[in-house]
């Protein structure tokens, strides 16, 4: 063993070692602030896994958007809702947790032994002879990985169509008073809202 | 050397000519709402519904083309995937014409909610040629995505909202689950996402079965049971279909199915060849759940919604008895049933947006003596759930027989005997329906048919879903008199599928190895 | 001797449904010309059958005739295939003839006429098709056909319990039809061909197990349509509820569904099933005619004992297909057309009753003879062909059951006295609760609370006619019941000699220690049993 093989077999372990303790933390802290920090923890201490693999661009890719993006986005989240609420304690609580602890267990002994029993075809290629893995993961895009790219575009438009959709303020006319909107959207699905419609559909109530 | 003209040449993008045409459709849609604005919804359903009737023609056109593999293998245009493409296509093409006239009535906007159901439809379409995992996964996405997005279209609404909520949380974890197996798929073949090369290096690799394959069936099973909501992966169902648009509700219930449908096929016939006997068994189970719980809780309930949501539990189980028997006529009967649902199912959601459009309820309750006041409507609704139920000789009749026939064939007895039974439990609930429209007596009405308006086709939006439910129940009623060109059609489409006629080969020579049985 | 060019059965079959579909555009209100309409459409297609199985039957053979196979789907093996022999001609004309005499019968129908008439038509032609189907898919569909309409019709225009009734119909019937068709599908996959055809599925040879299996199958789907003893809870219920017409057709023509399919799949197709049931069959008859005369003895409801007089009836159907002789197995058809025949024209002189008194129980009648002097006489004369009076035809169809299984050479001596004794007592009771019967409605005191009202009192033409069509053919197959046998006797011979091979293989086989009383081979196939007497 080397110094790079030891050096890469201390850190492996340090970040491992760093993912399972920042995850149980997010699972197990009752402060929703803290799970959010330690999530950050988590997806960072993967994109350093991901360094150890020769995934170099996975692992920037994940700290971008995981850390950067789906992270702060549950933050600001967590600020805008800003409300605190003490739940009551469930009676027999502990049984649903001693029963998800033994799910939990289970399963992950389940997956341990697949991993370690599975003869897992590795490839003899070592991931260090690719030179720059961005062209490599481009020419996967253009050639074998095209049309799930290209559709991922499709997909991303209408995720954000979506988005618009869902967070977009409806035009509500002015003459309609706020407390109809709040007794109407109690109603059943189907009932009619003739107050909310709009432009061409206008004047045909029924 | 010159990498992009050397692709160029091999992508064979012909093949997804139909997705193109409905990809079209949907930017001329979104780009021609964002012109015209809001004027625009008296024309942009029927160009989505032009889109869609043209993307079938498309897919006539492909049928037996005699090289499928398009983009370098990600998706295949054989006959399978060509027929449940059209399944989806027309799915969508028969919703439309009840959405326009819900979404209007519910004053949100109906462009970018054909927007979103036009996606649902491409994902729906793309899962059913996927013949890659990455693929697979995206196009598999694409649908849910948009399903969560229609789900929660009526923002307003609490329901709906928790409806779309809970469908997400469901169906974001069973996407995790059915992506964490197919990354054992892809770690157990050597790295290979293709199905085909996946099917071909497996058994070099494993020398048989494994746990890891097995663990990756249990999970890869878990992510399409959910889309095909079967028994014990079902419990968003009642509370999104209830909850949700009604038209989401139709689309979800066939288009969705379909496309759920179509990857089990591709992806159990095919990368699981090695394990049939082992996804025998785990779909027998399921199916056997499906078929008891969808049809005895539909029993119980009071909402014509939630009603049709186990009694759509109940239908996957049905048709799973096609996916297990596993023979050429167990696929046809599958993709003859899948047909034969699609106009059933939706002339009844039609009949059940008309009238909760005109009453604002779904209460089964609230149908007493809807006859005197709408035949119309009655007969139609009445057409739809017999055929539900099974009854002769409407078309449902006629895919049962055939699901079951199969299922005889390949030697099922038990899960057939089991089916019929249910089916007989399923026409009482259906036939509940009936009663209480038909039997009534005018004394005995309810307070919404009571009430119940003119009956006025002339609104905006109207024609069009009469002529959608017009269309759903002369199918429903001729298909199955004159199926003969539509078993002909899946017949062809199943003989003609080169993976399914080398998996029934391979099917047959391990089966002496396997020590679970599935003859049940 | 086939007639290709014209095809007589699909006519007949599809005929009242193509018109059923013309009913909702006939301009009608109060249901005046839809009635007509109805009738219309019920003689044409009557005088069709007649006409055809006139000129084009042959009675000489025992070959299906007019026979008509259209491929339907073939990747099912399902055809379009009808053809008619000695078992289902008179069916057929029974079914033609009770459902268009019930269409006269329902002339005062104004609630919902056309729903009412569209069902009926419906109903006529799966009926028809029901005897005419030789294709297994065929039957089944056509079996299943007329379950929706039967349902709507008690459900609309029943009595007061008429949900429940029309609900315990749909699901005993739903429920047992399935048997059909897993033992359908299960002889018809046996062996290296599939086939759905009804004559080549009785060529097939089965091994005894699935026989038996496939029979009890048949069994239960059938005898529940019958019905047989255990299954038989609905009937009392659909009967007495429907309205008086729909009674007609029930009691007259679906009933008879389960005797045909008896014969036709359980003795036809499975000999050897049927050599190991016969036994139970003969019990099963026994209890159904001793059960069915003690309910109808308890019942205070005009139709519901009506309904269980039909029970006991049908037990001697059972006993005569599973008597082994021809003489018992033409009795068994020709208690079927009578029976058929006498339950519809007491179920039709019972809503004549109705019509007048609003009540069906017979504690609430008494003395309405002499206001009804016409009534009186005519269900006098149902009752007597009924409780098997000499001269009717109920007395020549229990006569030769009789005679069938007391001469049968299968069963022990013993056997055949004590089911012969137990028969009797039956007998005894019929004439018992009939007799009360009449002489609760229409003798005694007449009840002053009861109100006779209507139009005039008595019978009107119409309703004397519907009833004079159905007493005359009973009396004139009480006369010469060659009528009617001359158009089986060939195939209930064919039959037998079907089951006698079976069962003189069976014992060769087995020996004489089969649960069954048989005796040796030589003796049973050298048994042949007389005909009739002309």
């Amino acid at each position: 063993m080397n110094l790079a093989e030891g050096v890469q077999l201390v850190s492996g372990g340090i970040l491992a070692v760093m993912m399972i303790v920042t995850a149980l933390g997010v699972v197990l802290l009752s402060n929703i602030v803290y799970s959010a920090f330690l999530l950050g923890g988590v997806f960072i201490s993967i994109s350093g896994l991901y360094i150890l693999l020769n995934a170099d661009f996975v692992a920037a890719a994940q700290i971008l958007i995981y850390v950067g993006a789906v992270n702060v986005l549950i933050l600001f989240a967590i600020m805008l809702v800003n409300k605190r609420e003490d739940f009551k304690e469930i009676p027999g609580r502990w049984i649903r947790n001693a029963s998800t602890g033994v799910v939990c267990a289970g399963l992950f002994a389940l997956l341990g032994t697949m991993v370690l029993v599975t003869p897992w075809s590795v490839d003899s290629t070592s991931p260090a002879v690719i030179e720059n893995t961005i062209v490599e993961i481009g020419k996967h895009f253009f050639s074998d990985f095209l049309l799930p790219f290209e559709l991922a575009s499709v997909l991303l438009l209408m995720a954000m169509v979506g988005a618009i959709i869902l967070a977009r303020r409806d035009l509500i006319p002015e003459s309609m008073p706020r407390q109809e909107t709040i007794s109407t959207s109690l109603t059943l699905p189907e009932r009619p809202r003739e107050l909310t419609s709009i432009g061409a559909t206008s004047g045909e109530e029924n | 050397m010159d990498f992009s003209s050397n692709i160029a040449a091999q992508l064979n993008a012909g093949i997804i000519l139909p997705e193109g045409i409905v990809i079209l459709t949907l930017m001329v849609i979104l780009v021609g709402d964002l012109i015209v604005g809001r004027n625009s919804a008296r024309w942009l359903p029927y160009v989505a519904i032009a889109g869609l009737l043209t993307s079938i023609v498309a897919l006539y056109f492909q049928w037996d083309t005699p090289d499928p593999d398009a983009f370098l293998g990600a998706f295949s245009g054989d006959n399978l995937s060509i027929v449940f493409r059209g399944i989806i296509a027309l799915s969508t093409a028969v919703t439309i014409p009840m959405t326009i006239r819900y979404i209007q009535q519910s004053g949100t906007s109906l462009a970018e909610f054909i927007g979103i159901m036009l996606t649902a439809t491409l994902g729906g379409m793309f899962l059913s040629g996927a013949n890659e995992l990455v693929m697979i996964f995206i196009s598999l996405e694409m649908l849910s995505i948009s399903s969560y997005l229609m789900t929660g279209y009526m923002k307003r609404d609490p329901r709906s909202n928790e409806a779309a909520l809970k469908y997400l949380l469901i169906g974001a974890s069973s996407s995790a689950i059915f992506l964490y197996g197919v990354s054992l798929l892809y770690g157990l073949s050597g790295g290979e996402t293709n199905l085909n090369a996946i099917a071909a290096t497996i058994p070099d690799v494993t020398g048989g079965q494994s746990l890891g394959l097995a663990i990756a069936l249990v999970f890869v099973i878990a992510g399409i049971a959910f889309k095909i909501s079967a028994v014990p992966f079902h419990q968003w169902t009642p509370d999104v279909y209830e909850g949700s648009p009604t038209p989401v509700v139709a689309f979800l219930s066939v288009g969705s199915k379909a496309a759920g449908f179509a990857l089990a096929i591709r992806m159990l016939v095919t990368a699981f060849a090695l394990v049939s006997e082992q996804w025998h068994f785990i779909f027998t189970a399921l199916a056997i759940l499906s078929m008891v719980l969808g049809n005895v809780v539909a029993l119980a309930q009071t909402s014509m919604k939630r009603m049709l949501a186990y009694s759509s539990i109940a239908q996957a189980g049905f048709v799973m008895i096609g996916l297990i028997a596993g023979t050429d006529a167990g696929y046809s009967s599958m993709i003859f049933y899948l047909l034969v649902y699609l106009f059933m199912n939706l002339g009844a959601f039609t009949c059940v947006i008309l009238f909760a459009l005109r009453t604002g309820t779904d209460q089964i309750s609230e149908y007493a003596g809807l006859y005197h006041k709408d035949p119309a409507i009655t007969l139609c609704l009445s057409i739809c759930l017999l055929s539900l139920g099974g009854i002769p000789p409407l078309a449902g009749f006629f895919g049962k027989i055939y699901l079951f026939w199969a299922g005889w064939q390949a030697g099922m007895y038990g899960l057939v005997l089991l089916g019929l039974v249910t089916s007989v439990v399923s026409i009482y609930y259906y036939i509940r329906v009936v009663k209480m429209m038909v039997v009534k007596e005018p004394q005995e009405m309810s307070e919404s048919v009571k009430n119940y308006p003119e009956i006025n086709w002339t609104l905006p939006g109207m024609r069009p879903m009469q002529v959608g439910l017009i269309i759903s129940v002369i199918a429903t009623s001729l298909a199955g008199i004159l199926s003969n060109p539509l078993f002909t059609l899946t017949t062809d489409s199943v003989t003609s599928t080169p993976i399914l006629q080398s998996a029934a080969v391979v099917q047959e020579l391990p089966t002496d190895q396997m020590e679970i049985s599935d003859n049940f | 001797m086939e007639n290709i060019q014209i095809p007589w059965l699909t006519a007949m079959i599809s005929l009242p449904l193509i018109a059923a579909l013309a009913i909702p555009v006939i301009p009608d209100k109060e249901g005046k010309k839809v009635r007509l309409y109805a009738l219309g459409v019920g003689i044409v297609d009557l005088v069709l059958m007649v006409y055809a199985f006139w000129y084009n039957y042959n009675l000489e053979t025992t070959e299906l005739q007019l026979t008509e196979t259209y491929n339907w789907i073939p990747q099912l093996g399902v055809s379009w295939s009808v053809g008619v022999d000695g078992l289902s001609m008179p069916l057929i004309i029974l079914s033609g003839l009770i459902s268009t005499l019930a269409i006269l019968a329902s002339w005062q129908v104004t609630h919902r006429p056309k729903l009412f008439y569209f069902l009926v038509l419906v109903l006529y032609s799966a009926q028809i098709g029901v005897f005419a189907a030789q294709d297994l898919l065929l039957f089944f569909l056509m079996w299943e056909i007329e379950l929706v309409p039967v349902y709507l019709l008690i459900s609309i225009w029943g009595g007061k319990k008429r949900l429940y009734a029309a609900t315990k119909f749909i699901l005993y019937t739903a429920l047992a039809s399935i048997f059909i068709l897993v033992a359908g599908l299960a002889l018809a996959f046996y062996g290296g061909e599939f086939t759905l055809n009804l004559t080549e599925l009785s060529l097939k040879e089965y091994p005894l197990a699935l026989e038996v299996l496939a029979y009890a199958g048949f069994f239960i789907a059938f005898g529940v349509k019958l019905p047989v003893f255990p299954l038989h809870t609905w009937l009392p219920d659909a009967h007495s509820q429907a309205s008086a017409p729909i009674s007609m057709i029930l009691a007259g023509v679906l009933l008879k569904m389960g005797g045909y399919g008896l014969i036709r799949f359980n003795i036809e197709m499975l000999p050897h099933g049927h050599i190991q049931f016969a036994p139970l069959l003969i019990v099963l008859g026994v209890v159904n005619i001793v059960y069915g005369a003690l309910a109808a003895f308890g019942q205070t409801n005009l139709k519901r004992r009506l309904a269980s007089s039909s029970i006991s009836h049908m037990g001697f159907v059972l006993i005569g297909i599973a008597s082994f002789t021809d003489l018992g197995i033409n009795g068994a058809v020709l208690q079927m057309v009578s029976h058929g025949l006498i339950a519809a024209a007491l179920f039709f002189l019972s809503g004549v009753v109705y019509d007048r008194t609003h009540t069906l129980m017979m504690d609430e009648m008494g003395g309405i003879a002499q206001e009804m002097p016409k009534t009186f006489a005519m269900f006098t004369a149902g009752a007597m062909a009924s409780l098997a009076l000499p001269g009717m035809s109920g007395f020549v169809a229990e006569l030769s059951i009789f005679l069938g299984v007391s001469t049968s050479d299968v069963y022990s001596q013993s056997f055949r006295v004590g089911i012969i004794f137990l028969t009797a007592v039956g007998l005894i009771i019929t004439p018992i609760y009939l007799l009360s019967m009449l002489r609760e409605v229409f003798y005694g005191q007449k009840n002053p609370q009861l109100k006779l009202d209507g139009f005039s009192v008595d019978a009107k033409p119409r309703e004397i006619y519907i009833t004079a069509a159905l007493l005359v053919p009973i009396i004139a197959l009480g006369l010469y019941p060659k009528l009617v046998t001359n158009t089986y006797d060939v195939k209930t011979i064919e039959v037998t000699t079907k089951v006698r091979e079976a069962l003189s293989v069976m014992a060769e086989q087995q020996g004489n220690n089969l649960n069954v009383n048989l005796l040796s081979s030589q003796q049973s196939s050298a048994m042949i049993a007389p005909h009739i007497p002309g």
